[in-house]
């Protein structure tokens, strides 16, 4: 005999069979695991995929990392920024809104021009040229546009378009497009929604900037590198110092930076998602191993005791039920890892539609591939390993007895009296389920998995859509808003008021200001409204309208919690619109709101406290629809006008955004709840009939009907399925409560919203999932081997 | 598996007539258990007739034969077949609730003289004791026709004694054709007629003149 009696081809071939006599159970674990690894590849690999080419686009182009924005601030007044320690590079530049015209369009399109270094493509945010190139030194008639915006509207490089400079109308001929790390995302000012239909990023040299704006050896806008993380703060302090005579609005970070905000979200999201996801498909499989393997090895400690009879040691014999786990493991990894690649490439591929980068692609590490094949592994062992080491410690001749039979009672109900009626038939069937109370339970739990997970994706999808609705409905009664330029005085509005189709205007004015309480502040913008301001009303958590205090400053209920305030308190507020002034004021009031920190106040008080006159520097406008669109021409024409946004645009916009991406959730998401329902059901399904399919029989053989032994089967899985909707609802709601606040942050939050729409398909997946595992393992009752059982011990 | 035809009985010719006690005699694999499951609409013959009060079993689709077992035929086996969750008197109602005419469950447990163990669960009662409620399972519905396989295979002497003379009793006081298939030659004696079976044939059919009790067999 070789000596290497461990692995003989005896042992081998009975693992195959054993695997192909277990193959639909085996199917529906793998399946689970195949999901697991596949979001947890998709999830992290996006994110893997999104911060490489974050990171690579940012180093590459130079991304700052301070930001300020001014009034006004003569050349030399970099060279004292420069010395600021900690600065690496510095850039100024002149970055101006300004209106577009574009051949073919007739909306209202506005943008911002931003400059370029006279001779050089610059040291901080360079743009990424994608066709043509950036406009040659010198040249006053060329600009490069950003290549979204070009996208938008079929620009190429040759094409010419007419930018509204100061009111003064300018040809430019478009030499290329590029993108830049300021601008993956490009949100106009005010707006909620990107849309590169209505907003356009243009680079050209500085010298035609500067003069266009009357900024000749004067700056605007100035971006910073910065040594080490750790200077940041003292940085941005030193700017505000320097640049504070020269009307600076504040410096900021990255984090603050529009563009890589809402990356940073997008980023935090997909990593609370890569936890969650993928833990609850392994939580089952990890269930599914120990029931299925469990009853296998239950069932073949004849088998076992024989293999060790025959001298198998108990190493070799573990070693074959763990490589039954294991093929099963590897063989779901692979499937995982190819769905998983082809989903993460899809998801990619959207956030490449809404993420401007020049080299956007799905990256899939052989790293994180390995980490899911660990997972997946470890799943299967841990799962396996009671049953395993169970039968490695099974003695011989014992594993020949048979196990002790598993005694049964009464039911609870039977027990307290209730149910003396009780159908035989739902006698078994509650009486099974008692017995094996924490089988039953995971069972239950496992089932409800899907569902729950069904409902927290459908709570993210509700809670947007509340938010926006509120938004747009319930926050937002103007039709069209209108940012101006600059400070306005009030009888702008008179001016606005007298357009064709206008029907209503409210002037605003937003400044931003830093407000303090002892060592605590937090950079907002201060809304100044007309204090019964009808189109933008403070509403309660049920969107009820509040009353707008006079007195004081209201604050949303995150600035108060961020501040550690509330009303009576009073606050430091530093304006930082150019006048820098700071004063004392009372918290008036505390509402609630989505959008994080805000304050507002009104317009009166505000204005007279910058030390204006009553002005404005935007307004909200209600107008007649049918006018809307030349209205809207009109005002951007209109030179104390900057941009032009409108609340149908708006709503348009986000629905073609999201439609698609939650049409790609809502997919998986009810693909994995069957999955995960149905798998775990299906398997319950098929225990049941291992170990109870005997019975069966012999109900059978005493002449019941195949549709009554049906009864018993299905009526316990879709008892169990019931008892599980609850359940499934309840846990959903606890997934989607902390999905949404790991989500959310101080910038943001979303409410727990859930239409009866979404529990109505959680239940539904979970009633299909189960009603079809159950119909699939019915059909097995009838080849019941009648005849069989009745020679065989039970 | 290859391909081998067994033939597990052959040019069988039998009658059997209500309220006999038929013992069926024949060494394993003799083919009485394949004849057991034949007359009780288990199991068809690929080929012959198996007729019942004028109705031809052999012919009957599924849902047919289903229904002679429900109303025609008790089974008894030799591993008991108990539902494990069902006490001793819920496993005799599982058969009277589907039954046309049954006894009370009661009435046929303390027929068995297990009426005080009612709420028992199988795993509560001895072998002997569960092959009992087996039997108060199988004649509660009043079959025309008790089919018992092995019926005391599993159970020492005492104890088997005790299930055969459950069976007599059932015998004598309901009419119902017995047939207890046994490969133990002394439980012929207690049958008013002894099949012989061998290689898939009967090869005996004879009458007991003088019944014995069953508490005077020994094996
Ligand atoms: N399902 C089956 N497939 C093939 N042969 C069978 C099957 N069942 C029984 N047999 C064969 O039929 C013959 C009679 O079996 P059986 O009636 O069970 O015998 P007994 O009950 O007298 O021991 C035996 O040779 C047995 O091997
Ligand atoms: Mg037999």
């Amino acid at each position: 005999m070789s000596p290497k009696p461990l692995r003989p081809k005896a042992l081998q071939r009975k693992l195959l069979r054993d695997l192909w006599g277990l193959r639909g159970q085996l199917l529906a674990i793998a399946l689970v695991v195949a999901s697991g690894v596949a979001t947890f590849l998709t999830m992290r690999g996006s994110l893997d995929s999104l911060s490489l080419a974050m990171e690579t686009f940012y180093e590459e182009q130079r991304f700052a990392d301070v930001f300020c924005q001014l009034e006004r601030a003569p050349k030399r007044a970099a060279e004292e920024l420069a010395r600021i320690p900690g600065v690496q590079h510095l850039e100024t530049r002149v970055v101006a809104a300004i209106t577009l015209e574009v051949p073919g369009s007739s909306a209202a399109i506005s943008g911002r021009l931003v400059s370029l270094p006279e001779s050089s493509s610059g040291l901080l945010n360079v743009p990424y040229v994608l066709r043509g190139r950036l406009p040659e030194p010198g040249r006053t008639d060329e600009v490069t546009v950003h290549d979204a915006f070009a996208r938008a509207h079929g620009l190429q490089p040759g094409d010419s378009l007419t930018v509204i400079v100061n009111e003064r109308r300018v040809g430019f001929r478009i030499v290329g497009t590029a993108m830049s790390p300021e601008y993956v995302v490009t949100v106009a000012p005010g707006a909620v929604v990107p849309d590169d239909k209505l907003f356009g990023i243009l680079w050209a040299r500085e010298a035609v900037v500067a003069s266009s704006f009357n900024m000749e050896g004067a700056f605007n806008d100035v971006s910073m590198s910065v040594q080490g993380s750790d200077s940041i703060e003292g940085v941005l302090a030193a700017v505000d110092r320097v640049l504070d005579r020269y009307g600076s609005l504040g410096a900021i970070q990255r984090s603050e930076q529009v563009s890589h905000w809402v990356l940073l979200n997008e980023l935090d999201g997909l990593r609370s998602m890569a936890a969650v996801l993928p833990s609850t498909f392994m939580a089952v499989a990890l269930f599914l191993f120990a029931v299925v393997i469990g009853r296998m090895i239950r069932g073949a400690r004849a088998e076992v005791a024989v293999l060790k009879a025959f001298g198998y040691s108990d190493v070799s014999v573990g070693l074959h039920y763990g490589s039954l786990v294991l093929t099963v493991a590897l063989l779901a990894t692979f499937g995982g890892v190819v769905a998983g690649g082809w989903m993460e490439s899809s998801m990619v591929g959207l956030y490449a539609r809404n993420f401007r980068f020049p080299d956007l692609h799905a990256v899939l590490r052989p790293a994180l591939v390995l980490q899911a094949v660990c997972i997946a592994l470890s799943a299967g062992l841990l799962g396996a390993a009671r049953a395993l080491m169970g039968v490695m410690a099974l003695p011989p001749a014992e594993a020949m007895h048979e196990p002790a039979p598993l005694a049964y009672r009464p039911t609870f109900l039977e027990r307290i009296g209730l149910a003396r009626r009780l159908p035989i038939t739902w006698r078994i069937i509650l009486r099974n389920v008692e017995r094996q109370p924490g089988r039953s339970f995971l069972g239950v739990l496992g089932a409800a998995s899907g569902g729950a997970l069904l409902l927290s994706g459908l709570a993210l999808q509700d809670s947007i859509g509340t938010v926006l609705s509120l938004q747009f409905d319930v926050l937002q009664h103007e039709d069209v808003s209108v940012t101006l330029g600059g400070p306005r005085g009030i009888n702008a509005v008179e001016e606005l008021r007298r357009l064709p189709g206008v029907r209503n205007v409210e002037g605003y004015r937003m400044v931003p200001a830093r407000i303090r309480s002892g060592v605590r502040s937090r950079r907002v913008l201060i809304e100044g409204l007309p204090t019964r301001s009808t189109l933008r009303p403070l509403v309660d958590d049920h969107g009820r309208a509040l009353p707008f205090e006079r007195e004081g400053l209201a604050i949303t209920e995150t600035l108060a919690t961020a501040l550690g305030v509330a009303p009576g308190d009073s606050v430091q507020i530093e304006l930082l619109d150019g006048r820098r002034g700071t004063r004392r004021e009372v918290i008036g009031q505390v509402f609630p709101s989505f959008v994080g920190l805000g304050a507002r106040m009104p317009l009166e008080s505000l204005t007279k406290w910058t030390g204006d006159a009553p002005s404005i520097n935007g307004a909200h406008l209600v107008v007649d629809e049918d006018q809307r669109l030349q209205l809207m021409r009109t005002l951007i024409q209109l030179p104390l006008v900057a941009g032009v946004g409108s609340k149908v645009d708006a709503m348009r916009q986000f629905n073609e955004m999201s439609a698609e991406n939650m049409r790609f959730m809502a997919f998986f998401l009810v693909m994995f709840a069957s999955i995960l329902t149905g798998g775990v059901v299906y398997n319950n399904a098929r225990i049941a009939l291992a170990e109870r399919g005997r019975e069966w029989a012999s109900m059978r053989v005493l002449g019941y009907e195949r549709s009554e032994i049906s009864v018993i089967l299905l009526g316990e899985l879709w008892l169990l399925t019931l008892v599980s909707l609850p359940i499934s609802m309840g846990l959903g709601y606890l997934l989607a409560w902390g999905t949404l606040a790991s989500v959310g942050s101080e910038m943001y939050s979303l409410p727990l919203v859930l239409h009866p729409s979404s529990y109505a398909m959680s239940i539904l997946v979970v009633v299909a999932a189960s009603v079809a595992a159950g119909l699939l393992v019915r059909r097995r009752l009838d080849t019941l081997h009648l005849i069989e059982v009745l020679k065989t011990r039970a | 598996m290859g391909e081998v035809t067994v033939h597990a009985l052959r040019g069988v010719d039998l009658e059997l007539h209500a309220g006999e006690f038929v013992v069926v005699l024949g060494p394993s694999g003799s083919g009485k258990s394949t004849l057991l499951n034949i007359l009780g609409g288990l199991d068809a013959p690929t080929s012959g007739e198996v007729r019942y009060d004028g109705g031809t079993i052999s012919a009957a689709v599924e849902r047919e034969l289903t229904a002679y077992r429900r109303k025609r035929v008790g089974f008894v086996f030799q591993f008991y077949n108990l539902i494990p969750s069902l006490t001793a008197l819920e496993n005799v109602a599982l058969v009277t609730e589907i039954a046309d005419d049954p006894m009370d469950p009661l009435d046929a447990l303390r027929l068995v003289g297990l009426e005080a163990r009612n709420d028992h669960f199988p795993a509560q009662l001895s072998g002997g004791e569960q092959q009992r409620v087996a039997i108060a399972r199988a004649i509660s519905k009043r079959p025309a026709l008790l089919l018992c396989d092995e019926p005391t295979g599993a159970l020492d002497i005492a104890t088997g004694v005790l299930v055969l003379e459950a069976l007599q009793r059932t015998n004598r006081e309901t009419g119902t054709l017995t047939m207890v298939i046994t490969h133990n030659q002394a439980i012929a004696d207690m049958a008013h007629r002894v099949l012989s079976i061998a290689d898939g044939r009967i090869v005996g059919d004879r009458r007991n003149e003088t019944l014995r009790e069953p508490r005077e067999l020994t094996w």
